[in-house]
């Protein structure tokens, strides 16, 4: 199992290239919803970098993960920054209590996430939410071959399947859903959000 | 984040609450002895920060938990909810209860997506004498709830306010034109009609209202008629003076009337009606004393 500081370096690293997609998530916000993603990504994604820098040497996987989920939460008072910090913090309870050296943990704290994502949001996998490149996600790691690089691989890929179902979904959660039609035809800006986090861990944990 | 003047009483619930400005007083104007504990604003018509919420719930726990007592907008409940988990990890006890009392805003069947608005200061008002008379966190969340429970509002709209912004109005209406059914960030109506008198616009609301009220003679109720900005006192007596005649023809008993501005959205025209109704209970916390320059010492 990685040691928790190089986690939190990997995370760190993936949040500065997470940052770099703040155009692309704010265009993509704009066809459906308010344009406000980028600008929360960006934000959230420098926050937790910053927050993760100050963390001591001997900081826990939970905490990190607690630490991680506040700070994006801070970066602006969006919905999205409410969801994904909450996400965290349930993915963070789920570890306190869970062995966090086995792939299992890490799918169990992802679907913690996912679950708690899904009920304050009041979203459903299906409805044009960052679920819906989440929860294949989850299900690809555990059916993935052994090892880090395979395990991101898959969850890249089923990742980038469900952001590009999403553009045939209807919005029915969230500022998207009251724009309707005008959101046909292109990917969901949250699901794109998540691909790209997952893209930015993948190239800085594979090797 | 603002606080009641010497912070939270020992020994009483804190209630916390908050969400966008723009709605002067609420939600700043109901902190006070015998009223909500803190608050958490944020920019005009924008969720407060989740940053924002903790610091409010925070500054309301004197040791024996908090009430979070809100009105149901989505990023308000999502800041809240996640201030909520971090003063979990906290060791804090907290309770949340959304309001969400504008009827027209959604059918009865969807109506936990209805919207929080002018009612919520009665939620204020009797949590706020339940914490002041030491009651459980249970017990002030069981008074908000059935509150919440009690309590419809109708609003009618006549003129837009204007976003500072975007510096643009939020939504277009002709000058002889009314939405029913507006919301407190101008947000569409169930009707677009031609303006009508004060009296026909009052039968409107209140039908609105009472009908999921359930409002048999002799039922005591409290009344709240809001104006949303830019709409005189004048213009809210006469809608009052309708309401009253109505309840009175149909054996409603008028327990507390309040009429001015609670709840508005900056310069936008046009008035809500809330009705509370009463339990033994509910009007004695109604009756008991607060603090707070935007409702009178007590409701008498």
């Amino acid at each position: 199992m990685t040691d928790v500081p190089t986690i939190a370096g990997w995370l760190a690293l993936a949040c500065e290239r997470w940052a770099a997609a703040r155009d692309e998530l704010t265009e993509l916000d704009a066809a459906a919803g308010d344009g406000d993603l980028g600008v929360t990504v960006a934000a959230g994604a420098t926050g937790v970098a910053a927050a993760l820098a100050g963390l001591p040497a001997d900081v826990t996987l939970p905490d990190l993960v607690r630490c991680a989920g506040a700070a994006f939460a801070r970066g602006n008072p969006s919905s999205f920054a409410a969801l994904t910090g909450a996400g965290l913090l349930a993915a963070a309870k789920y570890l306190d209590t869970a062995d966090s050296d086995c792939r299992e943990a890490v799918a169990g704290a992802l679907d913690a996430a996912a679950d708690r994502i899904a009920e304050r949001g009041r979203a459903a996998v299906g409805e044009r939410t960052v679920l819906d490149a989440l929860v294949p996600s989850v299900t690809a790691l555990r059916s993935a071959p052994p090892g880090r690089a395979a395990a991101l691989t898959a969850m890249v890929a089923a990742a980038r399947v469900g952001v590009a179902a999403t553009s045939e979904m209807p919005a029915v959660r969230g500022r998207a859903a009251w724009v309707g039609e005008r959101s046909a035809g292109i990917p969901d800006a949250g699901a794109t959000a998540y691909l790209r986090l997952l893209e930015a861990l993948a190239s800085v944990a594979q090797a | 984040m603002l606080v009641r003047a010497g912070g939270a009483s020992a020994g009483e619930v804190g209630i916390a609450t908050g969400g966008g400005s723009g709605h002067l007083p609420l939600f700043l104007g109901y902190v006070g002895p015998g009223l909500a504990t803190s608050v958490a604003v944020g920019n005009v018509f924008s969720a407060q920060s989740s940053d924002a919420a903790l610091a409010a719930i925070r500054a309301a726990d004197a040791g024996r938990g908090v009430l979070v007592l809100i009105g149901n907008y989505t990023g308000d409940r999502l800041n809240f909810e996640l201030a909520r988990d971090l003063a979990d990890a906290e060791g804090r006890d907290t309770r949340l209860v959304l309001f969400a009392d504008d009827v027209l805003s959604a059918p009865p069947e969807r109506s936990a997506d209805r919207r929080g608005v002018a009612g919520v200061v009665f939620a204020y008002k009797c949590a706020g004498a339940a914490a002041a008379a030491g009651a459980s966190l249970d017990e002030v969340a069981a008074v908000a709830e059935r509150v919440a429970a009690r309590t419809r509002t109708a609003g009618v709209g006549l003129s837009p306010t204007v976003l500072p912004t975007t510096g643009r109005p939020t939504f277009q209406l002709a000058d002889d034109e009314m939405e029913i059914g507006i919301g407190i960030h101008g947000e569409p109506g169930v009707r677009r009609g031609t303006l009508q008198s004060a009296d026909a616009v009052a039968d409107t609301l209140l039908d609105a209202v009472t009908a999921e009220l359930d409002l048999a003679p002799g039922a005591r109720v409290a009344l709240l008629v809001n104006g949303l900005g830019a709409t005189s006192a004048e213009e809210l007596y006469v809608l009052t003076g309708r309401l009253h005649s109505r309840l009175d023809r149909s054996g409603v008993v008028v327990h507390r009337t309040l009429v001015g501005e609670f709840a508005t959205s900056m310069e936008m025209a046009g008035a809500s009606v809330s009705v509370l109704h009463l339990d033994d209970e509910l009007g004695t916390l109604l009756d008991a004393p607060c603090q707070s320059p935007f409702l009178p010492g007590s409701l008498r």
